[in-house]
């Protein structure tokens, strides 16, 4: 019975690849429209992964195993070495335009109306020394590989150097660019230098495997800051009414609203100062946990699930506060009744011109689970298909902590900031679900065209988009060619392109543009919609060879 | 009958004193320091210095002195061979649980009362280098990567570092005889690699390291007297201050950190219950001197001068001819002593 099914199939094989192809496409349309994904994962991690929209779970290339599936390593039965180059370069972008009846508490006119961003260089971070001042075009990175098989072992080894999850922002070659005021510069960064793997494989058709990536994870947060709130709208407004060009003689025995001078007159579209945070963990492992089974030469079928972490960055952070604020509370403390209104709100005493210390900020790295199959219709055709799930719900919100008390956020107690030695940036990300398709073309014996489409829906729902990371939906192309010598060398070369934008309207965004009265730090671009956008465009080598 | 002897000799020798090398380990570890109430208006200072003292981990180099010239009898040397390599992995487990009373005295009245409660769990993984420069010149690098699971007021959670890398030499002076204890002097700098004390929020636990450089210079003895083999040691710690510092502490910025130096001294012995398996018991004791801490504003405080002990008790197990596995468990004796700890080692280059 059983040889006369399997004649059956084979019989039928041509008709049955067809239908699982077929069935494999009218998935990926099917859900192509409502695929999700985030932008900073799996963008630096494998040449050949990344011309195949990183479907390659079932399939996976040589050393590139250790990341996206830990039991593909088993294939690999000689020593082999794996040298990679990356570019990448990501270009976010967005234009600012005031909607009619603009109002921040009687003021009227952002100066920010009608401008955009400007330029944006990459910028990387640095293990030991920290992110440089320079910055690059685009942000280059390398990595390496080896693999180790002792003849008629089932065991293989390795391990590998690779960036699984970068961003790197840096707009500071414009001091005037209007992006500066939500992440003048931001690196995220996750840098795994080592990554011990064991592979096993099982039986002739099933491989598991399990891989360590040790990691350094960099984190840098340059910004400038302004508040564009009602309350200190409408105080500006009394401040004008009140003292005038000159000032207010009786002032001093009111509030001390012109106590501050010119300079102490509260203006929501001005500067308030800067925030600045350069932290690390220097190690930070994780877990990969692979298995692979290949039935038939023409399909197979993988999964891994990578474990998160929650790394604890520590580093140093500075405030500096601009005389606007610090005028103004040195003018109220020098009047009559000042000193009791300022203590009604909790404001400080004193706001120091810049203030300096030690941070420390729990950064999740989230879990991420892929599975996917690859289908060989034809011996030289070879379809991939991935499903993605990343947990990015973890970043719900970003807490930094600090060593001391600071005073310009001690000024948004009255807005509900409880605790001036942590900021609480609220992320609420979401954790969507998207899947990545690749297709694999043999040409003769020693040569492969390779396409990938991968649409990634945004981590980041439009109620919590800001610049410092614009990731809106996302649909990255990428196009591959490989060469195959007999004796084993491998040459791969990718290119991919990624554009996504997003358009957020007044009040959109709790992070970037709401009007809220408590939403003093998160709301630099209050009342104003906002339009924008992202370009990423990539390019990698690679050549792997035994040894 | 002399076969017979000479079997059971080295065998002692060979298992008995890799098991040293673990409770060399555990000794070494030994002034990683817990404080126990104090009251104090500079108790975030003493923290902070206990933080500082305590940080030893991946300092092998006793414990692997202490291995080289126990299962190395048979050789002129006790130490590795010229030109030869031996990599070992040790993995530590050190618990400190700790309660620190905060009170401040202003014009006789009591201003300021808390109970802080600290507790970490430390794992570090540690490989080791060892290389024979010379038949009687070994020279040692050690890197530990440290996990850590701390809980306090303001921090609860896993963090991950590299350690404080280490370098050293061991030298023998005299080659080995019948009738002397195998002496060997050793030297070893440990660089400031590990996340420092000073460089986070203090109190939060997160260091993995010492936060400065340090030296060390020790002498070990050991005899060999079938079935067992004792053996003790003595060393000296010398700490480069840890300048340039900007960390908020009691309200005050510390800016520099003056370590004291400390004396250790550690006896103990190795019995050979049979061909595979032997045990050990040894005790080490640290004292150090005042660490010194600079504010600032200009003012200086000294902690006070700590001592710890820790008792140790091993079990080697022979699993091949070249492959010894050990584990250990160190009870910590007095205030400044890590509430207990476990380790397991074994050799990599099987």
């Amino acid at each position: 019975m059983l040889p006369q099914l399997q004649k059956d199939w084979r019989r039928r094989a041509p008709a049955a690849r067809l239908c699982a192809l077929g069935a494999v496409a009218s998935l990926g349309l099917g859900l192509a429209s409502s695929s999700h994904a985030a932008l900073t994962e799996n963008l630096g991690v494998s040449v050949v992964g990344m011309a195949l929209g990183n479907a390659v779970t079932a399939d996976p290339p040589g050393l590139d195993s250790i990341h996206f599936n830990p039991a593909g390593l088993a294939r690999i039965k000689t020593n082999r070495r794996q040298d990679a180059l990356f570019g990448a370069s990501i270009k976010p972008y967005a234009s600012f335009h005031q909607p009619d009846g603009f109002d921040i508490g009687g003021w009227k006119e952002d100066p920010l109306n009608g401008t955009k961003t400007g330029p944006v260089r990459q910028s990387i971070y640095l293990p030991i020394y920290g992110s440089p001042t320079w910055s690059l075009p685009a942000a280059f990175a390398a990595g390496l590989g080896l693999a180790f098989h002792e003849p008629e072992s089932k065991w293989t080894f390795g391990t590998a150097t690779y960036v699984p999850q970068a961003v790197g922002i840096d707009r500071t070659k414009d001091p005037n660019d209007p992006g500066r005021f939500d992440g003048r510069k931001v690196v995220i960064q996750r840098l795994v230098y080592l990554s011990p793997t064991a592979a096993y494989q099982l039986t002739d058709t099933l491989s598991l495997g399990v891989s360590v990536p040790i990691a350094h994870q960099g984190f840098m947060l340059n910004t400038e800051m302004r508040m564009p709130n009602e309350l200190l709208g409408i105080i500006g407004k009394l401040q004008d009414a009140w003292c005038g060009d000159s000032g207010n003689p009786i002032d001093v025995l009111a509030f001390g609203l012109c106590g501050g001078g010119k300079e102490g007159r509260l203006r929501p579209f001005n500067s308030v100062g800067s925030m600045n945070f350069d932290m690390t963990a220097p190690m930070d492992p994780t877990i990969n946990v692979g298995v692979l089974w290949e039935p038939k030469e023409w399909f197979a079928a993988g999964a891994v699930y990578q474990f998160g972490s929650s790394s604890t960055l520590t580093g140093r952070y500075t405030f500096n506060a601009n005389p606007m604020l610090r005028k103004f509370v040195d003018g109220m403390y020098a009047s009559l009744l000042g000193p009791i209104m300022a203590a009604t709100f909790a404001m400080p005493s004193s706001i120091p011109e810049s203030q300096s210390g030690n941070a420390t900020l729990v950064l999740p790295f989230p879990e991420h689970i892929q599975a996917g199959i690859k289908i060989k219709p034809l011996s030289f055709l070879q379809f991939n298909v991935d499903v993605n799930w990343t947990n990015w719900a973890r970043w719900d919100k970003m807490t930094f902590q600090f060593d001391k008390q600071i005073s310009l956020l001690q000024m948004a107690r009255l807005f509900g900031q409880g605790d001036a030695s942590k900021l609480i940036i609220p992320r609420g990300y979401k954790s969507p679900l998207h899947f990545g398709y690749g297709v694999d073309l043999s040409v003769g014996k020693h040569f492969h065209v390779r396409g990938g489409y991968e649409p990634r829906r945004s981590s980041v729902p439009s109620s919590a988009m800001d610049l410092i990371a614009p990731l809106p939906d996302l649909k990255v192309y990428s196009a591959g060619v490989g060469y195959q010598s007999d004796k084993g060398l491998r040459i791969d070369a990718t290119v991919a392109y990624a554009h996504g934008r997003f358009n957020l309207p007044a009040n959109t965004s709790c992070n970037l543009n709401c009007t809220n009265f408590s939403n003093v730090i998160y709301n630099p671009y209050a009342g104003l919609d906002v339009n924008g956008g992202i370009y990423i465009r990539y390019g990698g080598i690679s050549f792997s060879h035994p040894f | 009958m002399m076969t017979a002897i000479s079997t059971r000799s080295r065998a002692a020798s060979g298992l008995v004193l890799a098991l040293l090398l673990h409770t060399g380990l555990s000794l070494a570890q030994s002034s990683t320091a817990a404080s126990t109430p104090s009251t104090s208006s500079a108790s975030a200072d003493a923290e902070a210095a206990r933080q500082a003292l305590a940080k030893k981990d991946g300092d092998v180099d006793q414990a692997a002195l202490l291995k080289a010239t126990l299962t190395a009898t048979d050789k002129q040397y006790s130490l590795i061979k010229k030109g030869s390599l031996a990599l070992t992995y040790d993995l530590n487990y050190a618990y400190i649980g700790s309660q620190l009373i905060d009170a401040r005295f202003a014009d006789n009245s009591l201003t300021l009362f808390s109970i802080q409660n600290t507790r970490s769990h430390t794992i570090t993984n540690t490989v080791s280098t060892d290389y024979g420069l010379l038949d009687n010149l070994t020279g040692n690098v050690t890197i530990p990567l440290v996990s850590k699971y701390s809980q306090s007021e303001s921090f609860s959670g896993l963090s991950n570092g590299i350690g404080d890398l280490s370098m050293g030499v061991r030298w023998q002076p005299l080659a080995q005889s019948r009738d002397l204890p195998a002496l060997t002097a050793s030297s070893t700098l440990r660089v400031a690699t590990g996340r420092s004390p000073f460089k986070t929020i203090s109190n939060q636990g997160l260091a993995t390291g010492s936060g400065y450089n340090s030296i060390t210079f020790g002498a070990n003895a050991s005899k060999v007297m079938d079935p067992v083999a004792v053996f003790g040691s003595v060393s000296v710690t010398l700490g480069q201050a840890a300048t340039g510092l900007d960390q908020t502490v009691n309200g005050g910025t510390l800016v520099k950190m003056s370590p004291g130096a400390s004396l250790s001294f550690g006896m103990g012995f190795a019995y050979a219950l049979s061909y595979k398996v032997s045990t050990t018991m040894s005790f080490q004791e640290t004292v150090s001197a005042r660490s010194h801490l600079y504010l600032a504003d200009g003012k200086m405080s000294a902690t006070a001068p700590q001592t710890s002990g820790i008792l140790s008790f091993g079990l080697g197990v022979r699993a091949s001819p070249k492959t010894t596995m050990n584990v250990s468990v160190g009870v910590g004796l007095g205030p400044d002593a890590p509430s207990f700890t476990l380790g397991f080692n074994m050799p990599l280059n099987l």
